[in-house]
């Protein structure tokens, strides 16, 4: 082997992959155009336009810089590589109350608006990717539980039952605070006074994050999302802790998507 | 011992400047390569959005631009609005002053 | 004096001239290098002590695995596999092109440099200013100058080769010129995809080539100089011929040829095309080739030198590495099966093989070269063969129980739970429980290892060890047909000058 033969073998057998892996992919992925729906399954003939709500930009950086991406995953796999869609409430749920079965594969438009996909490197946690949707659900389920018990009645005038809006704004300031919940949650995962008893996650081995709360004076009404009072003092999230758990209580990926898009058996038609 | 032909002062001086080059060469071969081979076009969620809205406003523009081409019902004739502003100042239609409202400035 | 006596007078005069050439940046890499592998453990220590009891140092969010994980990595990968890299690389390269360094001053720079940079980052990942990018959380500033240092340190490797002596060139020189090239090359593709065209590209495809990267430093930066070394020492401590030279050189390509394909394969169930993670599945399973030439040709060399394996350290942590490099391939190639990838490509088993190659192998071969490198560029023997033999077999141990207990049996067990719909998360945390413990066992052991190491190589540094030309043997007595020449024929040179 001359000296020659060796640069000119080095340079082919890296560049070959290089290009293939990681340059054409890395340079044609970007202009992937929205699939558009088609009438005859989907019943309008507009582009699948996903939507993305929450502090994308802040607060994915933080959920990355904290080193989210350590224990949780934000990823729903097809059948092929994984039960994923299986388990409830990772890739959507089965009875939605209004959608019916929501459950799908994560798709190339679920990162919107992050710079870098947080696919993750393990789950030693739970997968974030519907974060925000079983927060939803479990607002719903412990305001319905309120409800029943302040005697409100969950059916409106016209005999239809009240959406989980609805239901919030009848229990006004005693509905279930999402954000508070994951406040809570991060300032101590084992949340001890979780409010509804049974279900506190004593066996999380999630890490408390102190660096995301500060001490202010316990004054007048006191904070609206303070975690933690003591004494005069009182602990409040802060703007970091704002934008991550903004994120994340948005964090949802299972809107639903055009008919050539959905993999599940039940495929439905007619995509709203 | 022989003598070391190739370990001449030149030849490790040159070999710094080739490792340069080939240093450097690689980080110009990721970005021409790269630009080279990407698309032009950056597609995200509001370009799909931009593109139905684009064949929305396209729609409209031509259905507006329809309502108001020369038609002649019956009697009446509909002018294009460009058509009618030489006549109009000509006839001195737009010559007018506005209408006293009757309320006095600076109250 | 006959003509082949004196030119072997030459040769040793030659060979102790390259080795004070490179004592200062060689051993600065090196004991550096150690410092950084024990901060690295004790940084591991406490990711993985947090994932079974959270509570531990809950106090303060610097320890959080969220930043103390990021950090172990970085500092093993930065700090102690790319530092031991450059040491080998400098010092094989110079020896195998039998011509001195002229600029150890330089590179002794470049290497403060290099760690005072690899500080920063690590102290920035602590405080929570990392980029949570595995593998390259060190922010992007940091990871650019560590990218120019590396120029600096690098380029000496090439003009050693450029300018060698004699015409035939050494296996091991190639793999110590491919691994010169590919690091920066692999550096500047991860610095570009991931930091330079940020927004650029889909997230997605910046998400593989961060996984993409992954492996490229492991396999073609980690594994050639790891390889190269073992080709050095295996023939030099017998004193025989590699076994086969087309063997080693079959190896070589076919890790040239399949390792820059690898790594997607993390990616597999993400919307990239369906093709890069299969690729890349396929081509870890055939890196098995190249580790099976290297434990061919390692084995058969060693055959017929029993006496000689059992005392001489650097040959004992060769063959470990070896053997190391075939285990972490073959668990490679078996956990990235698409079918086994179902469990491990979100179990620890991940974590777990990164470990198993970074300690089990490159670091193996790192502490054979090491402890065949330091007595000749210090010209002092190792103090105490029992440290050395502490170091092996406690090493040993708790690789050897990370690999099988944690990544294997482990990485299956939670990728199970993992794959049971029904299960709750808190099942799979429960499942987890022991494995954690025993991963933090097991690093306690390799921290105990790497203190005995590290301590003897602080003691060689401050040129505290034996006087004399005699090889520490794990016997405890010279033997005749020792293949480092006589005994005291430096000590005669340096007086006769």
């Amino acid at each position: 082997m001359t000296v020659k033969t060796f640069f000119i073998g080095l340079i082919a057998s890296f560049g070959l992959p290089w290009l293939v892996m990681l340059a054409i992919p890395f340079g044609t992925m970007r202009s992937l155009s929205e699939p558009q729906y088609d009438e005859v399954n989907d019943e309008r003939t507009d582009f699948y336009q996903p939507l993305r709500t929450g502090s994308l930009e802040t607060g994915s950086l933080i959920y990355r810089q904290e080193g989210c991406m350590t224990c949780h995953t934000q990823v729903t796999r097809p059948s092929y590589a994984g039960a994923d869609v299986f388990r409830e409430g990772q890739g959507g749920t089965r009875n939605d109350a209004e959608r019916g079965d929501t459950r799908r594969i994560t798709n190339a438009w679920d990162f919107e608006g992050e710079y870098m996909a947080p696919i993750g490197d393990s789950r030693i946690g739970p997968d974030l990717g519907n974060f925000g949707n079983r927060v939803d659900a479990l607002a719903l389920e412990i305001n319905k539980k309120k409800a029943l018990k302040m005697g409100i009645a969950l059916i409106k005038e016209d005999k239809s039952p009240m959406t989980a809006q609805e239901i919030a704004a009848a229990l006004g300031r005693k509905a279930f605070d999402k954000e508070a919940y994951v406040y809570k949650h991060l300032y101590n995962p084992r949340n001890e006074n979780f409010e509804d008893k049974g279900r506190e996650r004593v066996w999380s081995v999630c890490q408390a994050n102190p660096q995301f709360f500060t001490k202010v004076g316990n004054f007048g009404q006191g904070a609206k999302f303070a975690v933690d009072i003591k004494c005069d003092q009182q602990v409040v999230p802060t703007g970091d802790c704002k934008s991550l758990v903004n994120y994340l209580i948005n964090l949802k990926k299972d809107g639903a998507v055009p008919y050539a898009m959905q993999y599940s058996q039940t495929k439905q038609k007619g995509a709203k | 011992m022989e003598n070391n032909l190739r370990d001449t002062p030149l030849r490790r001086f040159n070999t710094f400047w080739w490792g340069l080059g080939l240093f450097v060469a690689f980080g110009l071969a990721i970005f021409i390569i790269k630009n080279f081979v990407q698309t032009d076009e950056v597609s995200t969620a509001d370009t799909a959005r931009g593109k139905a809205r684009i064949i929305k406003l396209e729609q409209v523009k031509a259905e507006q631009s329809a309502l108001l081409e020369y038609k002649k019902d019956g009697d009446s004739v509909q002018l294009p609005p460009h058509a009618l502003f030489p006549i109009a100042s000509e006839i001195k239609l737009l010559d007018t002053t506005p209408a006293d409202s009757g309320v006095v400035h600076g109250k | 004096m006959s003509t082949t006596n004196s030119s072997n007078i030459e040769d040793t005069q030659l060979r102790a001239n390259i080795d004070r050439s490179l004592r200062h940046p060689v051993m600065f890499f090196f004991t550096s290098g150690a410092v950084w592998l024990a901060i690295s453990l004790l940084l591991g220590i406490i990711a993985s002590a947090k994932t079974h009891s959270p509570e531990f140092l809950s106090c303060c969010s610097c320890f959080n695995v969220g930043r103390t994980m990021p950090a172990h990595m970085s500092t093993l990968i930065y700090g102690w596999g790319a530092q031991a890299g450059f040491g080998v690389i400098l010092w094989l390269m110079s020896r195998l092109s039998r011509q001195e360094c002229k600029q150890s001053g330089l590179i002794l720079a470049a290497g403060h440099v290099w760690n005072i940079f690899v500080g920063i980052g690590t102290l920035c990942v602590l405080l929570g200013a990392g980029t949570g990018i595995t593998w390259m959380a060190f922010p992007k500033s940091v990871m650019i100058v560590l990218c120019l240092t590396y120029f600096l340190i690098g380029i000496w490797a090439l003009i050693a080769f450029r300018v060698r002596r004699g015409g035939h060139i050494y296996i091991s020189q190639w793999y110590l010129l491919a691994s010169v090239l590919w690091f920066p090359w692999i550096l500047l593709s991860g610095l570009a995809f991931t930091h330079f065209y940020l927004g650029d590209g889909h997230p997605l495809m910046v998400t593989a080539s961060t996984a993409w990267f992954r492996s490229a430093i492991m396999f073609l930066f980690f594994t050639p100089v790891a390889v190269a070394s073992a080709y050095y020492i295996t023939p030099k401590v017998t004193g025989r011929p590699v076994y086969s030279y087309s063997l080693a050189i079959f190896g070589f390509w076919a890790l040239a040829i399949f390792g820059p394909w690898a790594g997607m394969q993390r990616m597999m169930g993400a919307s990239i095309p369906a093709f890069i993670p299969y690729l890349s599945a396929g081509a870890v399973i055939l890196l098995i080739i190249p580790a099976i030439a290297l434990v061919i040709n390692v084995l058969k060399t060693v055959k017929d030198s029993s006496e000689t394996v059992a005392n001489s350290p650097s040959l004992k942590f060769t063959i470990a590495g070896a053997a190391g490099m075939l285990v972490f391939t073959v668990m490679s190639a078996f956990m990235s099966l698409p079918d086994a990838l179902k469990f491990t490509q979100f179990s620890i088993a991940q974590y777990g093989l990164e470990l198993t190659g970074i300690l089990g192998f490159f670091s193996m071969c790192m502490f054979g070269a090491i402890y065949f490198i330091v007595p000749r560029i210090t010209n002092r023997e190792w103090i105490s063969a029992t440290m050395i033999t502490q170091h092996y077999w406690l090493f040993i141990y708790g690789i050897a129980f990370i690999s099988v207990f944690y990544t294997a049996l482990g990485g299956f067990m939670h990728g199970y739970i993992l794959e049971m719909p029904t299960e709750d998360p808190s099942a799979a945390v429960g499942r987890l429980f022991p494995y954690a413990v025993g991963l933090t066992t097991g690093f306690v052991f390799i921290l105990f290892a790497v203190f005995m190491f590290c301590s003897h190589l602080m003691l060689m540094w401050l040129r505290l060890g034996r006087r004399s030309n005699h090889p520490t043997l794990l016997a405890g007595h010279a033997s005749h047909s020792s293949p480092h020449g006589p005994e005291g024929d430096i000590e005669k040179l340096e007086s006769a000058k």
